[in-house]
């Protein structure tokens, strides 16, 4: 099991996109604007993130959990994950409603219940408020789903409640267009399906016991995204290793603990952050050790690897 | 028409410059003769030296191109848009005066360009003759072909689709011969807009008899998202079911709701705004006030994953939906 948090890191260009908008826009005549372009990404939002894997089924469940900071100006009525992996079995809480989006790699939780409307409430043909939509402050969990890839690192979107744009007629709206969902929302990174099985950095300097210990869907010396998640896997070829024996030390920190079982076999991951983790804009240094037997032998060995890797 | 190239020189963006030449009689031509004067259609191309040059097209040629639909093809031009999507859409044309037997030019011959309405085109079924629908114009639609048997002109489309009937006529100013006309059409439109079609899960609005009777054409990708977005809603709300109403018209360009006389308060004329964005066929109004909050609240949502802009406008109430990825031309 896997527990982590993550803030977001950066938010999209909207304000500049407004305010190249308003230039654009000067042209016509006063627009009569009911409701003006809303930044929707005005929210604070941490995720906290779980995977774990079902050796029956063969699937990672990933669940989250979503807390609004004080720091919000809106409500958070949605939350998506980039990930263009296989998802399926999602559930969310009351009154919101998980599902893909068409045509782009994101899958997406949004509040829906809109019962019991404001008692102030007046339909004025926008779009009404959810009554279960993330209030700053608040955290919220049951967000989950699964998926057959394992984890990395992925991004997330999440969106405020801000009425849609609304004038009386189409001309009003001279000069202004509607940004679509990522490029309204906060932005930040957290752990998802995505992670290509296909890669195995296993060392490659002693065939004989580069198997002991592999890195799983990372090269070496690859440019990663905060949060760092590493995959390890050992007994790669089916090896005999001894787990008691690993080591790991991040830019000469252990962080052997770090690597969590996620219950697929050997398999372990390991999540860093700035916070609470040696990990380091720049360059990175994971060394890793293990002993097992040396296959057609019965001989022990160590297997010593060293991963570089860097943050931008 | 493969070899034809863009004129160099010339303010055409896009499109291929097309040369028309009027074919007459040798230099000295007289009135009795004049019953013999043919069409031929002629064309500029670039050698393979680089070097641009004028065919007179034959005989043959001309006919095909003649038995087309339309001579020439091109989008409707965008204007007074500040979002800065404004394009004049244009095509260069070269007019000539030849010899059909010789194919000689015949220089200094004067020709003038007309242009015709035609009538129920372009998904527009209303006409007063005090609004007539703009056919662009050719600039200048007059001239000389001078010394060097060439009178360049460029046609730029009007923001209204639709065809438009052009009309050549030439004088060889000095044979004095009168070269009889040709008629050929001009196809304004946006390309490969798709009829959405009637279907149990929605229902389509507002058609208007004898103004615009089909009002749903977009394109592939924004009639698949039409189709989704109303599938998905009927599948949350069974029995429900979105009524659709404007995309575009058939040939896209400017779809002038308030083409009759008082059709709209703010009192806009045929072949004007409003329902500027609805000529490319990526953006339709949905009616609103049929639709409870739960089920707003549900469509914003569907809409929002499928990649569909939402805004609000109230005369009359309804969401005004937009397929980002698709520009206009």
């Amino acid at each position: 099991m896997l527990d982590f948090e993550r803030h977001a890191v950066r938010k999209p260009g909207l304000l500049a996109i407004m305010l190249a908008l308003s230039c654009v826009s000067a042209t016509p005549a006063a627009a009569e604007i009911i409701v003006p372009l809303i930044d929707r990404s005005q929210v604070d939002v941490t995720v906290s993130v779980d995977v774990q894997f079902d050796a029956l089924t063969g699937f990672y469940t990933y669940s989250y959990q979503l807390t609004s900071g004080l720091g919000s100006v809106l409500d958070v009525e949605s939350f998506a994950v980039e990930t263009n992996a296989e998802v399926l079995n999602a559930q969310a809480p009351a009154g919101w409603d998980p599902g893909p989006f068409d045509d782009q790699p994101l899958f997406d939780f949004a509040a829906v219940q809109v019962e019991p409307l404001p008692p102030d409430y007046v339909d004025t043909g926008n779009i009404p408020p959810s009554a279960v939509s993330i209030k700053p402050g608040e955290t919220l969990g049951g967000f989950s789903f699964q998926s057959p890839e394992g984890p990395t690192t992925v991004l997330f979107y999440a969106q405020g409640y801000a009425p849609v744009p609304q004038a009386d007629d189409e001309d009003d709206f001279e000069g202004i267009e509607i940004p679509i969902f990522t490029e309204n929302s906060f932005i930040g990174s957290t752990v998802g399906p995505g992670r290509d099985d296909g890669v195995v950095f296993a060392g490659g300097r002693r065939p004989s016991v580069d198997g002991f210990l592999g890195f799983v869907g990372v090269n070496d010396r690859d440019t990663l995204i905060l949060p760092v998640v590493i995959s390890l896997r050992f007994a790669v070829n089916g090896e005999t290793v001894d787990t008691s024996t690993f080591t790991a030390q991040l830019n000469r920190v252990d962080v052997a603990g770090s690597f969590q079982p996620t219950g697929n076999g050997d398999e372990r991951v390991g999540i860093f952050d700035l916070a609470g983790s040696p990990v380091v804009v720049g360059r990175n240094v994971l060394v890793t050790s293990i002993d097992g037997i040396v296959p057609g032998t019965a001989r022990t060995a160590s297997d010593g690897d060293a991963l570089t890797f860097f943050i931008d | 028409m493969s070899q034809i190239s863009t004129y160099r020189g010339s303010m055409c963006r896009s499109l291929r410059a097309t040369a028309i030449a009027i074919a007459g009689m040798a230099a000295v031509v007289s009135a009795a003769f004049a019953a013999d004067l043919r069409i031929g259609i002629g064309e500029r191309y670039v050698d393979e030296s680089g070097q641009e040059q004028m065919r007179v097209m034959t005989m043959e040629e001309f006919m095909a191109a003649a038995a087309t639909p339309q001579f020439f093809e091109i989008r409707p031009s965008v204007r007074f848009l500040s979002s800065g999507n404004n394009v004049e859409q244009e095509n260069n044309v070269a007019f000539a005066c030849v010899n059909a037997f010789t194919g000689q030019l015949i220089l200094f011959c004067d020709i003038t360009v007309t242009l015709e309405d035609v009538i129920d085109d372009g998904g527009h079924h209303h006409v007063d003759p005090a609004f007539p629908r703009p056919l662009g114009e050719f600039d200048p639609p007059s001239g000389n072909s001078g010394a060097d048997g060439f009178f360049d002109t460029t046609y730029i489309a009007p923001e209204v689709s639709g065809s438009v009937l052009f009309r050549v006529v030439g004088v060889d100013t000095i044979g004095g011969a009168f070269i009889p006309p040709i008629e050929l059409s001009i196809l304004v439109r946006v390309p490969n807009l798709v009829n959405l079609p009637p279907s149990p899960i929605y229902d389509l609005i507002g058609d208007v008899p004898g103004v615009h009777i089909f009002n749903h054409f977009g394109t592939s990708v924004m009639n698949a998202k039409v189709t989704k977005l109303a599938t998905a809603f009927t599948a949350k709300f069974p029995g429900r079911k979105l009524e659709l109403n404007d995309i575009s018209l058939p040939l896209g360009g400017i779809f002038d709701v308030c083409a009759r006389a008082g059709d709209c308060a703010s009192g806009q004329k045929p072949w004007q705004f409003p329902h500027r964005t609805h000529r490319f066929g990526d953006n339709i109004d949905v009616r609103s006030f049929t639709v409870s909050a739960t089920e707003k609240r549900e469509f914003e949502k569907i809409a929002t994953r499928l990649k569909l802009t939402l805004k609000v406008e109230n005369k009359p109430p309804h969401f005004h939906l937009t397929f980002f990825g698709t520009l206009p031309p």
